[in-house]
Order: C-alpha cells, then sequence, then structure tokens
C-alpha cells in the first residue's frame, strides 16, 4: 500500500505546498531545518490538519478537504516516533510499551516481553523514563512505537538529540526496523548520510515544497535543484564560466572533494589564493579566495603536496562533476 | 468548647475543594481546547479572585434566594439553600474554583503537547489520554491547586456570611467564630484566638503535607533524569 498525499497549509509567512506518493519503502524526506518537512510527518500523523488537499492511503482515505474527512490520528495507525520522545513520565518502561496494546492482558504482556527483549530492555522495563539514558529512551520509544502494531512509520529525526557515539548504534536498530516494516515508512532528517544509510528513496524538501525525489543515489550524482545539492553535501556554488555555459544555467556547483589542480588542457580554471588550511584525520580541506567566490577544495589527507596558506594555485574538475543550476 | 465550629468548617472546606478540583480541573481543560471564547470564559472562572467576598456572597444572594434564577427552580423542588450550611459550601466553592483552575491550567499548559499526541497515534482514546497522560502530568499543578483551593475555602469569611449568615451550631464555621468572638469583646479574645491557632495549624499542615507529597513524587519518577 502507498501513501499519497496532497495537501496545503498555511502558517503565518510560511505556506507548505505538497504533492508526492510514497511507496512501500523506507523513503527519507531530506530538508534544512524550518523547511516543512516535520509538519508534513504531523499532518500524515493527524497530529496537524492541513488547510486543504488529500492524503490517502491505500483504498484508505486519511484526509479529504472536498469531503470535509478528517480521519482521527487513532484511526490512522500511523506510529510516530517524537524527536524528543514524548514518553509518558508517570509510566515504566513495559508500561509506556503497554499504553498503545489493545487486546487481553496476557498477550499484551506476552508481546510486550518480546518488544523488551527484541530492544534490550528486559532489564530497565521497571524504570520510569526519567532514569533512562538518551539511547534508552530512544529505544523505549521505538519498542512504543511497535507495540501499538502501525502500518506506516514516521521517523521524526530520530537521531537530532543523541550523543554522536551512540547514533551508530541507534542507526543500526533503525535500519533493521525499517527493513523488517511491510509499509511505509518515513524517515525525516537533515542529514543525507542518513537517508543514504538507511533508506533507498529520498525526498528533498525545501521551503515548503517537495523540490525533488528519487533514488538517494541519483540525488546525491545528479541533483536537479540547489536545495537538493546543498542536502547532499555540495558546498561551492560560482556563476557560470564563459565557454560553459549551457540553455538557463544561472550557477555552477561543485562538490569539494571534486576539485583538483587544473591542468592546461581544462576548460575550468579557476585561480585563487589559499586563505587557510583546515587539517582533518583523513582528508584536509582548503579555504581558497577566487574572483569567482570562495571555495572549499577536499583533498586525501595522504595527498603528497600540502597546499600552504597564501600560496598561488588554479583549480579545475572534471566537466562531468560539474553541476548547473537554474536558481 | 463547643467544637462544632471545627467540624463545619472541615465538612464545608472539604466539599468545597471536592467540587473545585472536578470543576476546576474541567474548566482548565475546556478553557484550553477553545478558540475565540477562551478569554471571556477564563475571565468569567477567574472573576470570584479579584472580587471582594461581598460581591460574590451578594451575587450568589440574588442567585440563590428565593427570588433568584437558581433559588426559585430549587424552591419548586421544596429545597431552601440560603443560611444553610450547603450555601456556604457553594460560596466556599465558588471563591476557591479560580485557584484551582489558574493552577491546573497552568500545569496542562506547561505539559508537552506532544505527549497526547503520542497517545492519539498509540490509538489511545481522548478520554484514555486524559485520565492516563494529562492528569498525571499535571499532579504537582493539581496537588497545589488542592492546597490553595482547600486553605481558600476553610478561611472563607464574607460570602459564607452573607449566604450562610451566622448561626451557631449550624452555619458558623471557625473564621465567622473568630468575627463573632471578637465582635463579642474582650473577654472571648481566648475563642478567637484558639480558632485562629486551629486554622494557622490546619493550613500549615496542608502545606508541609504537599510539600512532602511533591519530593515523593519527583523521586519516584527519578528526579531529573542522568
Amino acid at each position: 500500500m502507498s501513501l499519497w498525499i496532497d495537501i496545503y497549509k498555511k502558517l503565518g509567512d510560511f505556506s507548505l505546498s505538497m504533492q508526492q506518493e510514497f511507496p512501500n519503502a523506507p523513503t527519507a524526506v531530506i530538508g534544512a531545518s524550518g523547511s516543512g518537512k516535520s509538519m508534513l510527518l504531523r499532518c500524515i500523523a493527524g497530529i496537524e490538519k492541513p488547510d486543504h488537499g488529500r492524503i490517502t492511503h491505500g483504498q484508505a482515505v486519511w484526509y479529504d478537504a472536498a469531503q470535509k474527512r478528517c480521519l482521527p490520528p487513532q484511526k490512522r495507525r500511523a506510529g510516530y516516533l517524537f524527536q524528543q520522545y514524548a514518553l509518558f513520565e508517570n509510566k515504566t518502561v513495559s508500561g509506556n510499551l503497554m499504553m498503545g496494546m489493545t487486546g487481553k492482558r496476557a498477550e499484551k504482556q506476552r508481546r510486550c516481553s518480546m518488544l523488551l527483549e527484541r530492544f534490550q530492555l528486559t532489564e530497565l522495563a521497571d524504570l520510569y523514563p526519567a532514569q533512562l539514558s538518551g539511547g534508552q529512551k530512544q529505544r523505549t520509544a521505538l519498542a512504543r512505537m511497535l507495540a501499538a502494531e502501525p502500518e506506516v512509520l514516521l521517523l521524526d529525526e530520530p537521531f537530532s538529540a543523541l550523543d554522536t557515539h551512540l547514533r551508530g548504534q541507534v542507526r543500526r536498530q533503525m535500519a533493521e526496523v525499517m527493513e523488517q516494516h511491510d509499509g511505509v515508512s518515513l524517515l525525516v532528517t537533515h542529514e543525507f548520510s542518513e537517508a543514504l544509510q538507511l533508506c533507498s528513496c529520498a525526498a528533498v524538501v525545501s521551503d515548503g515544497k517537495i523540490v525533488e525525489y528519487g533514488a538517494c543515489d541519483s540525488l546525491w550524482k545528479q541533483p536537479k535543484t540547489r536545495a537538493c545539492a546543498e542536502l547532499t553535501g555540495m558546498r561551492n556554488f560560482i556563476p557560470v564560466p564563459d565557454g560553459l555555459q549551457r540553455t538557463g544555467a544561472r550557477s555552477m556547483g561543485i562538490r569539494p572533494e571534486h576539485l583538483r589542480l587544473a591542468r592546461e588542457s581544462d576548460r575550468l580554471q579557476l585561480s585563487g589564493i589559499v586563505k587557510r588550511v583546515l587539517p582533518g584525520l583523513y582528508s584536509c580541506q582548503a579555504e581558497v579566495e577566487t574572483r569567482q567566490g570562495p571555495l572549499l577544495w577536499e583533498l586525501a589527507g595522504d595527498c603528497w603536496q600540502k597546499p600552504e596558506g597564501g600560496q598561488h594555485i588554479i583549480l579545475s574538475a572534471e566537466e562531468d562533476n560539474l553541476h548547473f543550476f537554474l536558481d | 468548647m463547643d467544637a462544632t465550629p471545627l467540624i463545619l468548617s472541615l465538612e464545608i472546606a472539604l466539599l468545597a475543594t471536592a467540587f473545585s478540583i472536578v470543576i476546576g480541573i474541567a474548566a482548565a481543560w475546556f478553557v484550553l481546547r477553545l478558540r475565540r471564547a477562551q478569554a471571556l470564559l477564563d475571565g468569567i472562572l477567574t472573576l470570584p479572585m479579584v472580587l471582594p467576598p461581598t460581591v460574590v456572597g451578594f451575587a450568589l444572594l440574588l442567585l440563590m434566594g428565593k427570588n433568584g434564577p437558581v433559588g426559585a427552580l430549587l424552591n419548586q423542588l421544596g429545597i431552601s439553600v440560603i443560611f444553610t450550611p450547603a450555601a456556604a459550601v457553594v460560596a466556599a466553592t465558588v471563591v476557591a474554583i479560580p485557584l484551582m483552575y489558574r493552577t491546573v491550567r497552568g500545569a496542562m499548559e506547561q505539559l508537552d503537547p506532544d505527549l497526547a499526541a503520542a497517545g492519539r497515534t498509540l490509538g489511545m482514546s481522548e478520554w484514555r489520554i486524559f485520565v492516563q497522560v494529562t492528569l498525571p502530568g499535571c499532579m504537582p499543578g493539581i496537588a497545589a491547586g488542592t492546597v490553595l483551593s482547600f486553605a481558600r475555602a476553610l478561611g472563607e469569611f464574607g460570602a459564607t456570611m452573607m449566604v450562610a449568615g451566622n448561626i451557631p451550631g449550624k452555619t458558623q464555621t471557625m473564621s465567622i467564630a473568630i468575627y463573632s468572638a471578637v465582635q463579642a469583646g474582650k473577654a472571648h479574645y481566648d475563642e478567637a484566638l484558639f480558632w485562629t491557632a486551629i486554622i494557622c495549624l490546619m493550613s500549615f499542615a496542608g502545606m508541609l503535607a504537599v510539600n512532602l507529597w511533591n519530593s515523593i513524587y519527583v523521586r519516584r519518577k527519578g528526579g531529573k533524569g542522568r
């Protein structure tokens, strides 16, 4: 069953307008903060109501402004993982898991202990949320969401509140949950690396709109919009140089790792002065001031010749690695 | 010394507190769901807190008197409220509600709205969310509101005097007994002092009890977390 949305919502100066079909697969929703990606998830879950439009899941109509139909969140069977977990403070870990369950007490307890085991929470079953660490809270929230047996998974920046060293661990668990889930699952994130690891497809959100949708690797290789390029880690945008003009193109983008020293034969010649060198573990970065604007140049850490501050250099890139944008 | 003012005060204050808990919580929940009429209803609910007790008393007298809209209705059923302990309960409830309503409303506004949203996405009914998520989340606020309401109801004087009068053994509460004793002259100051001490002790004990309960409640939830 796929999820189909066509929603409009106005929030002060900001307006959200999105049309998209999400297939039965893990999909990332990537966007900068304030781009409207969380609002999209909230509208799908039914926590927020769009101004008009339509949301359907398979045959079921969840929201239809024309028919004045708006299914309450309780009937949508959409599990939501909140950024700050939203655990019930007055209930224990197992109490939190049981809140979303229906059925006989013994059956609930059986399913609860299965979930506790799956998420390594058995030892913590009788603790209250305030006694848990960030990673434990995250696992509790994940288990509680699955306890209600949702058909759609909505994951709102699940790693944003965690320390870096915990992310890897939780990410593996999240990947497993998303793989095992038979249905639509949407992962909201502002980090492309998370999307790449956990999802095959991604929708890029910018300024309240879905500007691009496609396979994660093709979004990285061939971004069509600047918003998508920026979100997938492109840092250098300059005006299109003479001799490389494309119809309608107003800016050109190059990834920092695609820049290299220019050769005689290159059509692109960007001359500039190295401002600063930022050392790193596996690669080092240099800030280069050119006439076209500042450039960030990333070099492999073991490169034989590191640039120095004040050095005059000419940079270029393979023409396959140049990207042209209409904006 | 006759203990009826103490028993009467306790009965009236406990009943009034019970009513204001129910009405205050319901009002807070209801007002927060309103959009347009919110300010208006908020004003009406808070009014008894800012009005002089005599104004509240007089308004209640007009309402519940034989010719008042509520009084006339009750009269047909053969019930007369004015100058009975029931009138004292009504007066104490009316002045206690704003304290309960304000405190609980504050607690509800502080509550993370994602908690209720989480309950909804988990399929919990609105009533279950209210009972199992919202109310427990507001517990410290409800406790504080209860103490304030009880103290206010226990000390209620002006409005009670106007609708329930000063009938020894029937409607004479502790605070009214103090007033009567002082009115009766210096010879009765001992009596006034006695009731004053009782009220002070009771209010203080109530505050302590809630503070104690609050610290236990916080500890049970594991303090501020790690």
